[in-house]
């Protein structure tokens, strides 16, 4: 959930650059809020990935002021193009055939089976974002109006209306 | 009339959710990967721009050339080329030359990163690891040289280098040897490595770095051969600092950018205090290479090592039948272990007490002699005798490490 993870050890991290540095100390976060952004591990890989990979270039120049605020917002956009892609594959994929899962598929299914993922994906995208940077990355509403460019008071309306909607999913999948 | 989520148990449910995502161990390979095939498009790309702006400017100077350019082309009436180059020059002349402190130099996009340190990298650190016995280790395991049970390993090199010479390292410049005192660790490798200072290092402005991951240790490797910048080796963990059994090498290196090889090791919390170690780095295989020994496990009496060496230009975990090596170093009084390179070929040694032979106790020694082929150690011969006696002085010929400057262990002492 802490996606400064600040009771972690402090050690030495002499000797790494800093991508890999900011890979080590991130990557795992991140990835868990593109999961609950996307709804399945695989994919929110990919979108982690991409983010890794844009950022890449900056870190060292320095041109980037808080390599995990870019890589934050990066992963947003990306699980959002993620999610809207998503919608237009599944609007004109063919129906597909029946195949025998492997038992990795079968660790992510078992993600993808959770009820709150399930009950994740069923809210507006907007408000999957405000809700789960609120209440699993612990951000303050001003910093996800920023991150979602939009106003403190839409973040709040996003967050109850989410609240409201998953308090209602849950119930009735319990 | 639906009572509204709490905060506090919607959290609880976000967090029950995603606990089980965890890293894949060659995340970072494959984002480095990534970004080496972008780079490639960009630079062809720049190279293009280049190339065409060059064309451009080569074919307007032919045309606007003071009595070239018309006198050439004043035969073929108005041309939509000679308008295009009349412009252009008006254009020139009409802008003049650019004001003071202007200038009208287009700058190209370039390409920003590059996993090569730079001579301002950090100041390579000592290897400061500091020599610990812990009682909360485990019973000895069983001696020899095993194959790794983890699966999760995977030698293919990581950030592709193109192939580069060998490494030629000599042996007095490679001892990167972990001791009690950590000035006494990196020798002649530190000296050798790039001195700036740690405020010329970019790490200066990393963002969240304090109180966060996660090397465990790290050391200098005379990767580049004698007389030239040493590279620096680090382990870091691949997800949880305390828990992972996964983690990573990552060597930085002034002439092939940085590797990184993924490997398995026990956790820090089973091998307290430090998880895996670099041990040191040594000639084994006596052909000009270095190969970097690190401690992957370790049990009350035993530790067990692994090997990374330059194949190719990549750096990588060898293997043995087909799994990572492990190096059974060490040992009680009922078994023991250890291996010498002392010649081109690597030899380990066990023996393991067997029972009882009317009052002499028995012992069974095995010397197993194994070829370096790339990144694989293949079994060339095996011999096994029995010794008779605990106190027999043949045990020691079956135990201890003599190899270049590695040390006989890293935990004890």
């Amino acid at each position: 959930m802490m996606i400064e993870s600040p009771d972690q050890p402090d050690f030495d991290q002499r000797g790494l650059d800093d991508f890999t540095a900011l890979y080590v100390s991130h990557y795992e976060q991140l990835l868990r809020l593109a999961v609950l952004l996307v709804g399945d591990v695989p994919a929110a890989e990919d979108v982690v990935q991409e983010a890794f990979i844009r950022v890449h270039r900056t870190v060292d120049g320095g041109a980037v002021r808080s390599p995990l605020a870019y890589l934050r917002q990066t992963v947003v956009n990306l699980a959002r193009s993620e999610v809207r892609r998503r919608l237009v594959r599944l609007r004109h994929a063919p129906r597909p055939m029946p195949d025998a899962a492997s038992a990795e598929e079968g660790a992510y299914a078992a993600i993808s089976r959770q009820e709150v993922i399930r009950a994740l994906r069923r809210i507006p995208a907007r408000q999957r974002e405000a809700v789960v940077l609120r209440f699993w990355a612990d951000l303050p509403e001003a910093e996800i109006a920023e991150l979602m460019g939009v106003s403190t008071g839409a973040v709040k309306g996003y967050i109850s209306r989410a609240m409201s909607r998953l308090g209602l999913l849950l119930k009735e999948s319990s | 009339m639906t009572p509204p989520l709490s905060p506090e148990r919607l959290t609880r449910l976000l967090d029950d959710a995603v606990r089980p995502v965890t890293a894949r161990p060659d995340a970072l390979d494959r984002i480095r990967q990534g970004t080496r095939r972008r780079r490639t498009p960009r630079r062809a790309g720049v190279v293009l721009l280049t190339a065409a702006v060059l064309a451009v400017g080569t074919v307007t100077a032919l045309l606007i050339a003071p009595g070239g350019g018309p006198a050439r082309i004043s035969g073929l009436g108005p041309s939509p080329a000679r308008y295009q180059a009349s412009s252009y020059a008006n254009s020139q002349a009409q802008a003049g030359p650019p004001a003071a402190g202007q200038t009208r130099t287009k700058t190209l996009p370039t390409a920003a990163f590059s996993a090569a340190p730079s001579a301002a990298h950090p100041a390579l650190p000592s290897t400061g690891l500091s020599v610990v016995p812990s009682a909360a280790q485990s019973a000895a395991p069983s001696h020899g040289v095993s194959a790794a049970p983890s699966a999760a390993q995977s030698a293919a090199p990581s950030v592709g280098v193109s192939a580069a010479p060998s490494i030629a390292v000599s042996s007095a410049t490679q001892s990167v040897a972990p001791s009690a005192a950590p000035s006494a660790a990196p020798s002649t490798a530190v000296s050798a490595a790039p001195s700036a200072t740690p405020s010329a290092s970019p790490s200066a402005n990393r963002p969240a770095a304090a109180g966060i991951p996660s090397v465990t240790n790290s050391a200098a490797w005379a990767i580049d051969g004698p007389g030239k910048p040493t590279s620096t080796v680090s382990i870091v963990a691949a997800g949880n600092v305390r828990t992972t059994v996964h983690f990573l090498l990552v060597v930085r290196t002034t002439a092939r950018g940085t590797q990184t090889v993924p490997f398995s090791a026990t956790s820090v919390t089973g091998m307290p205090p430090l998880g895996p170690v670099v041990v040191g780095a040594a000639n084994a295989a006596k052909d000009g290479h270095t190969e970097l020994f690190v401690l992957v496990d370790a049990g009350c009496c035993t530790e067990f090592w692994t090997i990374f060496r330059l194949v190719n230009g990549h750096i990588v975990q060898v293997r043995l039948a087909g799994a990572p090596v492990r190096l059974a170093v060490g040992g009680s009084v009922t078994a023991n272990g250890g291996f010498s390179c002392s010649g081109p070929n690597l030899v380990t040694y066990t023996y393991a007490h067997q029972a009882a032979s009317g009052t002499r106790e028995s012992f069974l020694a095995t010397r197993d002699t194994y070829r370096w082929v790339g990144a694989s150690l293949l079994l060339v011969s095996q011999r096994q005798t029995t010794i008779l006696g605990a106190q027999n002085p043949e045990l020691a010929q079956y135990s201890g490490v003599a190899c270049g400057a590695l040390p006989q262990y890293v935990l004890k002492r």
